[in-house]
Parts: C-alpha cells; structure tokens; sequence
C-alpha cells in the first residue's frame, strides 16, 4: 500500500513539473514569435516608441 | 459601453526571465522543504504530500479568476484594451491551473476513494470553471473583432469568476465525497507551512505566466496596429 502510493505521489509532482516547464516553454516561444512580428511589421525592437 | 482606446504598446524585453527562474527555483525549495519537514498523515500516509500541490494550484486558480474579474470590469468600464489582454492572460493561466488542479484530484482520489472520478459537487462545480474558462478562450479564438472580443470575453469572464464561490462552497453546500476545507485547528502546523510555502511560489509562477502572456498578447497587438497603420499609409 505505501509503495503504491508513492507511485501516485511521484504521478502528482511528475504532472506538476511537466505542465509547468511545459506551459513556460510555451510561453516563451510566443512571445519570441510575437515579437519576431513586432520587428517584421516595424523594423525596430518593441518597446522602442511608437504606442498605438 | 466601450470604445477601442489605443492603449497598447509592445512591451521592452525586461527581466522577466530572471523573475522565471527565481519562481522555479523557489517552487523547487518548498516542495523540497514540505518533503522533508512534513511527517506521513494518520490517515492518508505520503499521500498528503499531493496535497502540497493540489491545494495551491486551486488558490492559484481562484486568485487568477479574480484578476479576471477586476480587469474584465475595468476593460467594460473604461474599454482599455490592455485590461482585456490582462484579464485574457489571466484567464489562459488559470484555466492551466484548473486542469491541473482536476488532474491532481483525480491522481490524489484513485488512492483515497477508490476511483478516479466521482460527480461529486466539488469536482463538478470544478470541472464547470473549467469548461466556462475554456469556452472563453475558444470564444476569443473565434472573434476578430476586438471590441466584441474584448465585451463578449469580459461577459463569459465575469461570469465564470462568480462561479468561484460556487466551488468554494459546494463542500459546505453539498456534503458529498470531497473532503471539506482543511483549517488550521483541523491540521497540524506543520502541513500548513508547508502548503502556504508551495502557495506562495505558486503566486510567483502565476505572475510570471501572466506577465509573459500579457506581454506576447500587447506585442502581437502592437504589430497588428502598426500593420493596419502602415496599410492605411500611416507609416513611411
């Protein structure tokens, strides 16, 4: 019974990490892509000026 | 209602990435702190160390549908667009947080019940938040315009964070299988300093996916703007 339920707790933490590394890596590449756009469509790095 | 306030830039590359790391590093150090501190639980044996996630990640989850209800009300009251790319943010993150916080129940209920799913009143109510929070962003998929966008969203918004209460209470309301809210005189010191401690690094990986999000959301906004400026020879 206690083996077994160290199974469930390594599952629990093992979901945890993956979705959280998962979702940052994720993160990460959309805003690279948006901003990859940003200097496409601008011609300079965001945050240089130009609010609209 | 709401006017489209040009209100968004795209943010300048900041020191978010270091703010990440801390998050994960902190993450790391309680869960590492709750392991070794926390004594195997009377009943629930190592059990009670999924607790140490599935406990944050569902107030983490409620802390991001609030933020989604206070900037969906400010974008309703002040049509800032920037409000509803927050709330938008928000939103994204906490419906992850909410299939995580299923996922874990469910991991954690296959031991402890017997079964993997039961249609008990909290995990129901649970798993309405979470379809309500992915209808609002199958709804944000689907709408171009981003002023209706911004209205319809911040409707589904509003309406899926007064949801949050319904699930708070469901164990008070409806004594079915879900054990009811744990309180400081029900467990011992121990076991709360360690869930506050994974709560609070849980705070921080939220604002951090929030932050990236918003930030992805303005920039891609920001080049959809100077796009259409640019067509309508508003640019050099």
């Amino acid at each position: 019974m206690e083996a077994s339920n160290w199974a469930y707790v390594t599952a629990a933490y093992a979901v945890t990490w993956v979705l959280v590394l998962g979702y940052m890596a994720y993160a990460r590449r959309a805003l690279q892509r948006a901003r990859a756009e940003y200097r496409r469509v601008t011609g300079h790095e965001p945050g240089e000026g130009d609010a609209v | 209602m709401t006017t489209a306030a040009p209100t968004v830039e795209a943010p300048r590359p900041a020191r978010w990435p270091v703010f990440g790391a801390v998050s994960l590093a902190a993450l790391v150090a309680t869960q590492v702190f709750s392991f070794l501190t926390s004594p195997p639980d009377q009943n629930m044996g190592q059990l009670e160390k999924i607790l140490y996630v599935h406990v944050p990640a569902a107030w983490v989850m409620f802390v991001c549908f609030a933020i989604v209800l206070v900037y969906s009300l400010r974008f309703l009251w002040k049509g800032r667009e920037d409000d509803d790319l927050l709330a938008a943010a928000a939103a994204e993150v906490g419906a992850i947080f909410n299939g995580l916080t299923l996922v874990l129940g469910m991991i954690w209920g296959k031991p402890a019940w017997g079964v993997w799913w039961v249609w008990d009143a909290r995990l129901t109510s649970t798993l309405v938040l979470f379809l309500v929070f992915v209808g609002y962003l199958a709804l944000r998929a689907f709408v171009e315009d981003p002023q209706r966008r911004g209205q319809w969203s911040a409707a589904v918004g509003i309406l899926g964070a007064l949801n949050v209460p319904i699930v708070w209470m469901s164990v008070t309301w409806w004594r079915t299988l879900h054990q009811m809210p744990s309180s400081m005189r029900s467990m011992a010191k121990i076991y709360w300093v360690g869930m506050f401690a994974n709560f609070g690094a849980f705070l921080l990986v939220m604002a951090y996916f929030i932050r990236r999000r918003y930030d992805a959301a303005c920039t891609v906004r920001a080049a959809e703007h100077a796009s259409q400026a640019a067509a309508l020879g508003g640019l050099d």
